[in-house]
């Protein structure tokens, strides 16, 4: 079976408890909504981290002023090989549930920063797509640049820039011929790119090295495209080594490179306009992210671990910060729209189990949707 | 179990006529199935458990399989008449959701604006209406889902034998 089934739920602010976030939901996503503000204005931040290994994270009403519950962060990227070429870019969604550095075209001006184009053995445009269900899609060229994560820096990262002018007409295969809608401004985005540390080191990975081809169709590996000629008018499926794919810069890290750790203060209703916290790069490698207890999760080949909620059972559960609540579906509490809203806030506790048996269990606290949304 | 065979094949040949030419919303769900075997589908006759069978002419089905050259895996479940009543996905890229909802697409889009303007962001789509059941979810490098419409399941044919 599977998990989230019929969905609804949850606790806004709520949510952002601990760093045991438990989210069954899709990466990425845009379009617009509108949003009460809470008056009077609070803030809340986590304990100050000393170290350098520490990427500032916040979550507020986004760069249109109208989200709730996305977390954001700061990225500087810089021509390869440069320390002086570079741009620093607000609002980047910060996303455990997607893979690479994805930033959109219209936000960075210096063209020189993105000059460093990955291109094909045939010495044409690499592209990519990144799809989500919420019918939207990234499509752009991939380019390499240095990244600067807080205090950690990875160079030679290929990036996706995301509605690069140049390539939009030929994102067919992306958008489904446009059926879908693109992700190409901070108005459908809701950020200014998305910075995806998952657990996986490139978007695609071995799939995409070397295309299989199932059925003769020649629709391609779904991730990577290139210009059917020199003109680049129209695009083509192609593959593309581990190297040139659009990857999760955390790993290529001369240090702290093993993983990190989202580090949110907890929020009470009603909730709060601002909220500071942090990711800590490398576990186990500095003294502000040593192990100190609790269990070890292995998740299955797809990144997936099990939820059990009561006598339901989500055998895709992932824990994903581009989500912005913890969906998952229950019969138990009452629902306004696709929301939860219980009279009193209301604390369940799940047990997350990963492939290796090891399981912890995560109570987080329900609020009424509508009452946070509208203080 | 074999009984529809022949006459589920040839129903399928008429619905490639109508979904050759890129006009989604003439084959899909709710129509006829996309894909044919020549194009690298998978024919599987179904049926439904003996034991709620009543009517074998209404309670076949074909689990019509497609492996995308994404490795994405789809399931078109059609009736005896080449109707599209279910359809199911899952691997690492999305299929082609406007092709494979066909008229229902506009369903999925529909819900998808709901989700936003209840501020629901990242989140699985879902929709559980008369008119269709349908459930998105799985992020970068894994998706899933399922869809049907509840009008078109067959007699006999309970849906939740069918779906994953």
């Amino acid at each position: 079976m599977m998990s989230c089934r019929n969905v609804d739920l949850h606790s806004a602010l709520a949510f952002f408890l601990t760093a045991g976030l438990v989210a069954c939901g899709g990466g990425g996503g845009g379009g617009t909504s509108s949003t009460a503000t809470t008056s009077p204005s609070i803030t809340v931040s986590s304990s100050p981290i000393s170290g350098t290994n520490i990427l500032s994270v916040l979550v507020d009403s986004g760069p249109n002023g109208t989200d709730v519950n996305r977390l954001y962060t700061t990225v500087k990227v810089c021509q390869l090989g440069s320390s002086t070429v570079c741009q620093t870019i607000d609002h980047v969604l910060v996303d455990t549930g997607s893979t690479g550095l994805r930033l959109l075209a219209s936000e960075l001006t210096n063209p020189a920063i993105t000059q460093n184009r990955i291109t094909t053995s045939t010495s044409l445009p690499l592209l990519n797509c990144a799809q989500f269900i919420d019918l939207t899609y990234a499509w752009g060229p991939v380019t390499t640049v240095d990244v600067t994560l807080g205090g950690e820096t990875a160079t030679g990262v290929p990036i996706q820039l995301i509605g690069d002018p140049a390539f939009a007409a030929m994102a067919s295969q992306c958008s489904a011929n446009g059926a879908y809608t693109a992700l190409n401004s901070i108005s459908v985005l809701g950020a200014k790119g998305i910075l995806g540390i998952s657990l996986f080191k490139q978007d695609c990975g071995t799939a995409c090295v070397t295309q299989v081809a199932y059925n003769h169709q020649n629709s391609g590996n779904g991730f990577y495209y290139t210009c059917t000629n020199a003109s680049c008018t129209a695009s083509v499926g192609t593959t593309a080594s581990l190297t040139q794919q659009v990857s999760n810069p955390v790993p290529l890290f001369a240090i702290n490179n093993n993983g990190f750790i989202v580090d949110l203060p907890e929020v009470n209703p009603p909730g709060a306009n601002l909220m500071n916290g942090a990711v800590i790069f490398g576990i186990g490698t500095q003294a502000n992210n040593q192990f100190s207890s609790g269990s070890v999760l292995t998740t299955n080949s797809v990144g997936y671990v099990t939820t059990q909620l009561a006598a339901a059972t989500f055998v895709k559960s992932f824990i994903d910060t581009g989500s912005n609540g913890i969906y998952f579906n229950t019969t138990t509490l009452p629902t306004c729209g696709h929301f939860y809203c219980p009279v009193t806030a209301t604390t369940l506790t799940t047990t997350m189990t990963g492939a290796n048996s090891g399981s912890a269990s995560v109570p987080f606290t329900v609020s009424n949707a509508q009452e946070l949304f509208s203080a | 179990m074999t009984v529809t065979r022949n006459l589920t094949f040839r129903a399928i040949g008429v619905g490639y006529l109508l979904a050759c030419c890129g006009a989604s919303a003439l084959a899909g769900l709710g129509s006829s199935p996309l894909t044919q075997p020549n194009q690298g589908a998978v024919q599987t006759p179904k049926s439904a458990k003996a034991a709620i069978l009543t009517a074998a002419a209404t309670a076949t089905f074909t689990d019509s399989t497609i492996t995308l050259d994404s490795g994405t895996v789809t399931h078109e479940f059609v009736d005896a008449q080449n109707v599209v009543f279910a359809i199911s996905w899952q691997g690492p890229v999305l299929p082609d959701f406007s092709a494979l909802f066909g008229n229902y697409f506009s369903a999925y889009r529909v819900e998808v604006e709901r989700n936003r303007a209840a501020h629901r962001r990242g989140a699985p789509i879902a929709l559980k209406s008369d008119a269709l059941v349908m459930s998105s979810q799985g992020r970068m490098g894994h998706f899933s889902g399922y869809a049907f419409v509840p009008s078109l399941v067959p007699a006999g044919v309970n849906i939740h034998d069918v779906l994953p």
